[in-house]
C-alpha cells in the first residue's frame, strides 16, 4: 500500500490529480488509433440502430395507412405503404443525419460511445458539422472505405484519409472530444493522466 | 574572700579579718586572692572585647558587603560569563532526562481547550484535501466499486467485448504488417500485446499524438 507520502511525492510532479475512471484493462488503449475490427462492431451497430428505426418507420406507416386507408386494399392484397427502396434511401439519410448529428455534437455515435471510440479531427480536436456532414455522407455512400484501415498503417479508412479524421480509443463516459485527454498513452503509469491524444496528419 | 560563682558574676562577701597564723600565710593568701583577681578580670575582659568586636564587625559587614558586592556586579556581565563558562547544554539535557515532559503537559495542560481555540480553517487550508481524496479514492479504487457496484455484469461485458475488439485488431494488424513486410505496427502490437512499458516517442506513428490545447 502506497502512503499518502508516497503518493503526494509521485503526483506532485505531475500537476493536480486526475480521477482514472477507465477500467484498468482498456487504460493502455486510450488514445490509440482504433483498428478495424472494433470500427466495424461499431459502424454494424449504428447501421442496426438506424435499420430498427427504419423498420419502425415502415411499421408505423403501414399501420397508419392502414388505420387511415382502410378501404383500398382490404385483403392487403396490394403494397400499401411506399417501395422498399425508398425506405432504403430513407435509411442513408437517416444514417447520415444521425451521424452528422452525434459526430458534431458528442464526437461518438451510439455504436462508437458502446465500443469506446471517439472521431476526432485534426490535432485530437472535435470538430464541427461540416466536417461531420462531410464525413457522415461519405461514410454513408461509401461504407468499404473502413477496410483500408487494415492496410492502413495508421488504422486510417479512407473517409480518415481524405478528411483528415481519426479514430481512437476513447473509453471516458464524457461527451467532450478534450476528455479524451483523460485517456492514458502511456501503458507504464495507469493511474497517471495522459495529454488528450490526436492524429499526427503527416506521412500517411 | 571573693568567689567565682558563674561567668561574668563577682560576689563579695564581707567577714570580719581575724588574723590567724603568721605572716606569711597571710601574704600567701593575699598573693593567691591578688592573682586569682587578676585572671577573672582578664578572663573578662577578653570576652566583652570579643563580644563588642564581633557585634560591631558584624553590623560593619551588613552595611558594606551588599553595596560592595552590587558594585562588583553592575561591573561585570554574569550573562557572559554564565554562557561561556557553564555547559547550560548538558544541564538542560539533563534536566530533561530527569522530568517527564509530557506527563508534565498531559496532567497541567488542558489540550481540548487548546484545540477549541485553534483556527481549524486555517489548519484545514494547509492540509491538500484534494490530493488526500484522491488518494483514498486511488487506494481504495473507487472506481472499480462504482462499477462494480452499478454497471456489473453489462459493463464487464462490453470491457470484455471492447478489448476482445482491440486484440483482434493487433493480430490483423500484425498479419497485414508480415505480409506487406512493414514495420510500423509491429512495434505497436508488441507493444500492447506483451504489455511492455511504452514509449510513446518512439510510437508516432501508431499512436495519436500530444495536443497542447486538449490538455486540462
Amino acid at each position: 500500500m502506497t502512503s499518502f507520502g508516497q503518493y503526494r511525492d509521485h503526483h506532485d510532479a505531475q500537476g493536480p490529480p486526475v480521477l482514472e475512471t477507465v477500467p484498468a484493462a482498456g487504460r493502455r488503449y486510450q488514445g490509440d488509433r482504433a483498428g478495424f475490427v472494433i470500427r466495424a462492431i461499431a459502424a454494424v451497430l449504428d447501421v442496426v440502430f438506424v435499420g430498427i428505426v427504419v423498420v419502425l418507420l415502415w411499421v408505423g406507416l403501414w399501420l397508419f395507412l392502414l388505420i387511415f386507408n382502410p378501404v383500398i386494399d382490404p385483403d392487403l392484397t396490394v403494397e400499401v405503404t411506399p417501395p422498399s427502396g425508398y425506405f432504403l434511401l430513407a435509411g442513408y439519410f437517416l444514417m447520415w443525419l444521425y451521424w452528422t448529428w452525434m459526430w458534431a455534437t458528442n464526437g461518438r455515435s451510439l455504436g462508437q460511445y458502446l465500443m469506446g471510440l471517439r472521431v476526432v479531427g485534426r490535432q485530437g480536436r472535435h470538430f464541427g458539422w461540416k466536417l461531420a456532414m462531410l464525413r457522415s455522407g461519405f461514410c454513408a455512400v461509401f461504407p468499404p472505405g473502413l477496410v483500408w484501415a487494415i492496410i492502413s498503417p495508421r488504422n486510417r479508412s479512407v473517409q480518415d484519409v481524405m478528411l483528415r479524421t481519426s479514430v481512437i480509443h476513447d473509453w471516458s463516459s464524457s461527451s467532450s472530444a478534450s476528455s479524451s485527454a483523460s485517456s492514458s498513452s502511456e501503458s507504464s503509469s495507469e493511474s497517471s493522466p495522459a495529454p488528450a491524444s490526436s492524429p499526427s496528419d503527416a506521412g500517411e | 574572700m571573693m568567689v567565682a560563682m558563674s561567668d561574668r558574676e563577682v560576689v563579695v562577701v564581707s567577714r570580719p579579718y581575724e588574723p590567724e597564723g603568721d605572716s606569711l600565710s597571710l601574704a600567701r593568701d593575699l598573693a593567691a586572692s591578688t592573682f586569682g583577681l587578676v585572671v577573672y578580670s582578664t578572663q573578662a575582659a577578653v570576652a566583652l572585647t570579643e563580644a563588642t568586636l564581633r557585634s560591631v564587625v558584624g553590623s560593619v559587614l551588613d552595611k558594606t558587603v551588599p553595596a560592595i558586592a552590587d558594585v562588583i556586579i553592575s561591573r561585570i556581565d554574569l550573562t557572559d560569563i554564565v554562557v561561556r563558562q557553564v555547559d547550560l547544554q548538558s544541564i538542560i539535557l539533563r534536566a530533561l532526562d530527569e522530568i517527564d515532559i509530557t506527563q508534565i503537559v498531559m496532567d497541567r495542560v488542558d489540550v481540548d481547550e487548546i484545540v477549541g481555540k485553534t483556527d481549524l480553517d486555517a489548519v484545514i487550508d494547509r492540509i491538500p484535501m484534494l490530493q488526500i481524496a484522491d488518494y483514498i479514492i486511488e487506494e481504495i479504487d473507487l472506481p472499480q466499486i462504482i462499477r462494480e457496484s452499478t454497471g456489473g455484469v453489462a459493463l464487464d461485458a462490453f470491457t470484455t467485448t471492447r478489448v476482445s475488439a482491440i486484440r483482434a485488431d493487433e493480430i490483423i494488424s500484425t498479419m497485414v504488417d508480415a505480409v506487406l513486410l512493414r514495420r510500423l505496427r509491429q512495434r505497436e502490437r508488441k507493444l500492447t500485446v506483451s504489455g511492455g512499458e511504452s514509449d510513446s516517442e518512439s510510437e508516432p506513428d501508431s499512436r495519436a499524438e500530444t495536443t497542447e490545447e486538449s490538455g486540462r
